[in-house]
């Protein structure tokens, strides 16, 4: 996999939080048809790297490509647009709409442009449907009409996933897709992921061990903002640096 | 969202309100009671506004509190026209959504990124500036404000006949009503509602929200610019009063009182402020009447109270109480 041109390559990436350097230069690559997985303790940074990558916030040296566009400096919208699409670790959806609204706002964002005051959306066959089909695809179909604020945890999580896709991105940022999920939940957003893997690019931050592993082609260990080390997730397993910093201290628990 | 759709108790009761207004008129005219169609052309304007405003306040989350601004644009523009001469309606009409265009886009421009407190103070501040500008205008009456000698000439329209005026009042209610409504659920609708409720996932999604929320802040004071112009008309006076921060407020308490995540809802509001108002100002006491004097005199204060109760037991509005009834969201 590390053999082809990375869809998204990081190089040299810092950040600084008043003298606490939450990303210490980070050189990152994710191959097209990847799933490469970031773990590592809390406060290693992952958030704030992966909010680097989605441009909410900005580096303050380094570079990121996406293909052969440099984006460092690229807004948060046109990254979106150009195909880096971000599910956050707390559920960022639209509490007062219901779920249809949701993922129809997130297949009316690949659109050009919005300046259209007079038909209902709702009327829009082709923009419903690929609603619909995303909702479908995420295990929502029956909750359409529910208004968001009444779906459980889970549900969000799957929304979450849901508006991420519906923007038809080329490379994913999933930001802790698991957290808070019960045991059966996280079973099935495995399923579901690695159903979705085969369609995208990933950059995954997760905590649940069983789903980097199983999910994962490649893991970047992170701690205290740096890459410990980049491998296989065979490589991980075995590597001592890691068990002794991350991987170690879970078992202890 | 409150939409109007058939077969909701809601949309029965706006069609309801909707077609009472339509009947002051005949009704003024039959009982020989005319001041009613001036009294109700003036709590239509203020409806207008009201609905306007609804746009950002309701809709979009962003709580202006300088939108009189926009109505003494429209008065104003009918106002220095006139004194100059130029009487054509249609020109003062287009001279005055140019000179609110530029405002909205400037102010707009500023203020579109700010959030609460910060959105509310600015706002204000601006209107505050327009306010005062007016006030130095010596040459169009200063602090006092103008008579308009003449009204507004729209050849098709004659202002000057009360029932005329009235109608074009009431269709230009009844069309950006039409427009309201069917824009919530347009794309431009779900994307300033989208905005308002999750701004940070609208950006991640793709959505360049800046230019969406600056474009309903323009569409929103316009509509309080077409208020003005009929207001200019209606009282034939221009008045820098119109632009004070009170009436900012007063459009915000009609919006909350009506119910300010509906389309209606700021009708309903704009009536019932401006007929307690009428009614409290007016109230007499046969037993006593030295309580009726108290009421004339603290009016506000009374209004005051049924504002609140009507903020705390129906969370949105006279109107949305209805909404709720009737099945809706």
């Amino acid at each position: 996999m590390s053999g082809a041109k990375p869809i998204l390559s990081v190089r040299g990436l810092v950040k600084n939080f008043g003298g606490l350097l939450a990303t210490d230069h980070i050189d990152f690559d994710l191959a097209p048809g990847e799933v490469h997985a970031v773990i590592g303790p809390n406060g290693a940074g992952k958030t704030t790297f992966l909010s680097q990558l989605a441009g909410e916030l900005r580096p303050d040296e380094g570079r990121i490509s996406f293909g052969d566009k440099d984006i460092t400096h690229m807004p948060v919208p046109d990254r979106a647009r150009a195909g880096v699409g971000r599910s956050y670790q707390i559920s960022q959806v639209f509490r007062d709409m219901t779920a249809l609204e949701n993922v129809l706002l997130a297949v009316q964002a690949t659109e050009a442009s919005s300046f259209s005051f007079l038909a209902s959306v709702f009327d829009d066959e082709k923009l419903v449907e690929a609603a619909r089909g995303y909702l479908r695809l995420c295990g929502l179909a029956a909750r359409e009409e529910t208004l968001v604020s009444v779906l459980a945890h889970g549900e969000h999580r799957q929304l979450e996933l849901a508006m991420t896709l519906a923007t038809r991105p080329r490379v994913l940022l999933l930001d802790e897709p698991m957290a808070g999920m019960s045991q059966a939940e996280s079973v099935e957003m495995i399923k579901l992921l690695k159903e979705v893997k085969r369609h995208y690019a990933v950059v995954l931050v997760e905590h649940d061990m069983d789903a980097v592993f199983s999910l994962a082609d490649r893991i970047s260990v992170l701690v205290y903002g740096r890459v410990l080390v980049t491998g296989t997730p065979g490589q991980i397993r075995e590597n001592e640096l890691v068990k002794e910093a991350y991987l170690g201290d879970q078992e202890e628990e | 969202m409150a939409k109007l759709e058939i077969r909701r108790l809601n949309t029965w009761v706006a069609g309801l309100i909707i077609l009472l207004l339509a009947a002051v008129p005949v009704v003024a005219t039959a009982i020989g009671a005319p001041f009613y169609i001036a009294q109700y052309s003036r709590i239509m304007i203020y409806a207008l506004a009201a609905v306007g405003l609804n746009l950002v306040l309701g809709f979009g989350g962003m709580t202006s509190l300088g939108h009189a601004l926009y109505i003494g644009i429209g008065a104003y523009s009918v106002g220095i026209l006139e004194f100059h001469g130029l009487t054509n309606g249609w020109l003062q009409l287009l001279a005055a959504l140019a000179v609110g265009g530029v405002f909205a886009l400037a102010i707009g421009a500023v203020v579109v990124r700010l959030k609460g407190m910060t959105f509310i103070m600015i706002t204000l501040a601006f209107a505050q500036m327009g306010y005062f500008l007016a006030i130095t205008l010596r040459t169009y009456g200063g602090e006092d404000g103008r008579a308009i000698g003449t009204r507004s000439q729209m050849y098709l329209f004659d202002f000057s006949n009360p029932i005329v005026l009235y109608y074009v009042i009431f269709a230009c209610l009844a069309g950006t009503l039409w427009w309201v409504n069917r824009s919530i659920t347009s794309r431009f609708g779900m994307v300033i509602r989208g905005s308002k409720s999750n701004e940070r996932r609208m950006l991640a999604l793709g959505f360049p929200t800046f230019r969406y929320k600056l474009v309903a802040y323009v569409i929103s004071a316009q509509v309080c610019v077409v208020a003005g112009f009929l207001l200019a008309n209606l009282t034939q006076y221009a008045s820098p009063s119109f632009m004070q921060w009170i009436v900012s407020a007063e459009l915000i308490i009609m919006v909350i009182l009506g119910g300010m995540f509906t389309v209606f809802g700021p009708v309903v509001g704009a009536l019932a402020f401006l007929l307690l108002e009428e009614w409290l100002s007016n109230f007499r006491s046969a037993t006593f009447p030295a309580f009726g004097e108290l009421v004339n005199e603290h009016w506000l204060a009374v209004l005051g109270v049924f504002v609140i109760v009507v903020v705390l037991t129906a969370r949105n509005g006279v109107y949305g109480y209805v909404c709720r009834r009737g099945g809706g969201q």
